[in-house]
């Protein structure tokens, strides 16, 4: 290996990696208060709230550890599946006919900030900063007739109107997760990529979505298939599907499975 | 057309709406239905339902005979559909899947005479020419109609009919947790993921979870495994752990798990704050197969959760993921074993995920 590529190496940093935001280098031994989730979750804890998923709504409560449970506020969403926390009060709720942005305040109650409706498909979906992704696929239970299957990339730089910038097709994607590199070439200059991990049915899928209006797919890799994908940094992330749970490496490139818990174990 | 020509055919059209209510509310099973393609999904036990279609048999066929051919042999016809209507029902007794029923019966002949005593005014008695047709759309409609019903339904009475359900019971489903720490239980149905850089939560779907050590990434170490039933998800705002568990949410101290001084009764519980019908893992809302001790729980929710279902043709539907017993494709290539496929839930076609209608 050169000193170029010593150097490149040595460089590669992660910034935000995981479907919700964790920073990297992260101490360890902070377990799971700082856990994050993936973006298939249908839970999420924000602004002090417990949120969930339950019958086509949203629901939040404040849960104070020695008083009464209180149901604070509900909003209708029909066909929701997934929630994707970002910030101190933003929601994103990932459904079968798009996704919907709401706020949420320390009382518990929803406000409505924006949509990006799609064709009837499913629906995870995370952000980073100023854009959003979404997977939409159209097997089991979700849309056949009209859906599509494809990563859709939307700018939410006005949360209240979602632009879509482009729209990647893609075999059945599902949870996904993002991870930005960050490198020094030989003139010392910085270049960043940005990169989306995408569970499919082509096995995990990297995708470069430096330019978000032209995202393409590196590489499938069909040995490992998931339905969703948790990047710490590019050395931590995780990945569960096809009944165990893998412990894997991202810092080459290539995933390199590092650990797994299988069923059984 | 004069008003009795007309007759026949509202006679024939009212008894049929009362035939085909009855069919759609009592026999789910009908043949009929099944040529459709579709299936009322569920019994409605209705008094004297058993015996209805009996007492309606001949009257309903009398009509459709003579709106056929109005000039048939009425009293031939009412003769002749009686006859083979009882001779349909005795001959059950030696038939698979049928049942005889010496009230039905009872039910045809009391049928016939109602019809005799109230028509009896339109019954003729014609030339030998009408009797042949007579007899002959007689026979037609009431061999099949007298065969069509299978009677293999499930009641009380024939549990053997009945798809076998496994239940999780209130008491059962919110007993306090007792964790059990180390490396003891395993991955049963892995599910959603919570994690950071050293720990991480891996939900078994439906059971409860389990707690890694993930700090040496190629020995992740369990730390303690979390019986909880119906959980799919956990989350947490780092002092607690907030899991749906079925109706409930339900909220563990995490310090406790990690240093194993967790008692039973620390977690907190808040009762039905979610929806999850309690026929929602055994993915099918047909119920007619089901004993109707068993869908009086599924309907009224206030026994627990249906976590499984087998049917009786030895299909098995558990925690929403269906086990289907194939058929052998050559029996002579059998080898005595059932072939079983695992097909998991309808939306997570790699694994771990959620079944469609809830989540």
């Amino acid at each position: 290996m050169n000193m170029y590529n010593k150097a490149a190496l040595a460089g590669v940093t992660t910034l935000l990696l995981c479907a919700c935001g964790a920073e990297d280098n992260q101490e360890s031994g902070t377990g799971v208060s700082k856990a994050v989730a993936g973006s298939t979750a249908a839970l999420a804890f924000q602004n002090g709230n417990f949120v969930l998923l339950d019958d086509h709504r949203i629901v939040s409560y404040l849960l104070p550890e020695d008083a009464v449970a209180q149901l604070n506020d509900t909003y209708s969403i029909p066909d929701a599946e997934t929630i994707f926390p970002e910030g101190e009060e933003r929601l994103y709720i990932g459904s079968e006919f798009g996704v919907t942005i709401l706020d949420i305040d320390a009382d518990g109650k929803f406000t409505f900030i924006g949509e990006a409706r799609h064709l009837a498909s499913c629906d995870p979906v995370i952000t980073d900063n100023s854009t959003m992704y979404v997977t939409l696929r159209v097997t089991n239970g979700c849309n056949r007739t009209t859906g599509r299957n494809s990563l859709n990339i939307y700018d939410i730089e006005d949360p209240a109107y979602p632009v879509q910038l482009s729209a990647l097709e893609l075999s059945n994607p599902y949870g996904l997760a993002k991870l930005t590199i960050q490198t020094q070439n030989e003139t010392d200059n910085e270049t960043q990529q940005e990169q989306l991990w995408v569970c499919t049915d082509d096995g995990l899928t990297k995708v470069d979505v430096t330019d978000p209006a032209a995202p393409e797919v590196v590489t499938s890799y069909p040995e490992i298939l998931c339905n969703d994908i948790i990047i710490h940094s590019a050395n931590d992330a995780l990945l569960t599907g096809n009944g165990e749970v893998s412990l894997i490496d991202l810092s080459s490139g290539t995933p390199v499975i590092m650990g797994t818990i299988e069923k059984g174990d | 057309m004069q008003a009795s020509r007309l007759l026949p055919y509202t006679v024939f059209s009212l008894l049929s709406s009362i035939v085909l209510g009855s069919l759609w509310l009592t026999r789910p099973d009908h043949s009929l239905w099944q040529l459709l393609g579709f299936y009322p999904d569920r019994i409605l036990w209705l008094p004297f339902s058993d015996h209805l279609l009996s007492l309606l048999i001949v009257p309903w066929l009398l009509s459709l005979v003579i709106s056929i051919q109005p000039r048939v042999n009425t009293l031939y016809a009412l003769a002749s559909i009686t006859a083979l209507s009882l001779a349909g029902e005795i001959l059950q007794v030696s038939m698979v899947g049928m049942t005889f029923d010496i009230f039905d019966c009872v039910a045809i002949l009391f049928g016939a005479a109602l019809t005799a005593s109230i028509f009896r005014a339109q019954l003729t008695s014609n030339n030998s020419t009408h009797r042949k047709i007579t007899l002959a759309l007689a026979t037609t409609f009431t061999i099949p109609f007298q065969f069509a019903c299978d009677y293999r339904y499930c009641s009380d009475d024939k549990p053997e009919y009945c798809d076998r359900i496994i239940w999780l019971s209130w008491d059962e489903i919110r007993t306090d947790i007792v964790p059990e720490y180390g490396d003891t239980m395993t991955l049963t149905r892995p599910g959603k993921l919570l994690s950071d850089s050293a720990e991480l939560i891996v939900v078994d779907r439906y059971t409860g979870f389990h707690l890694f050590d993930t700090s040496d990434k190629q020995n992740p170490l369990r730390i303690a495994y979390v019986p909880l039933h119906g959980v799919t998800d956990v989350t947490t705002d780092g002092n607690s752990l907030y899991a749906n568990a079925y109706n409930d949410i339900v909220i563990l101290p995490i310090a406790p798990l990690r240093n194993r001084t967790f008692n039973p009764g620390d977690e907190r519980r808040i009762q039905d704050q979610i929806t999850f019908p309690p026929y929602t893992l055994i993915g099918d809302s047909n119920f007619y197969d089901i004993r109707p001790a068993d869908r009086d729980r599924l309907e009224n929710g206030d026994y627990g959760v249906a976590i499984s279902r087998e049917f009786s043709n030895g299909d098995i539907v558990e925690y929403g993921a269906y086990t289907y017993v194939a058929e052998p494709e050559d029996p002579e290539e059998d080898s005595g074993e059932e072939a079983e496929s695992e097909v998991p839930e309808s939306s997570a076609p790699t694994g771990p995920i959620e079944v469609e209608g809830w989540n």
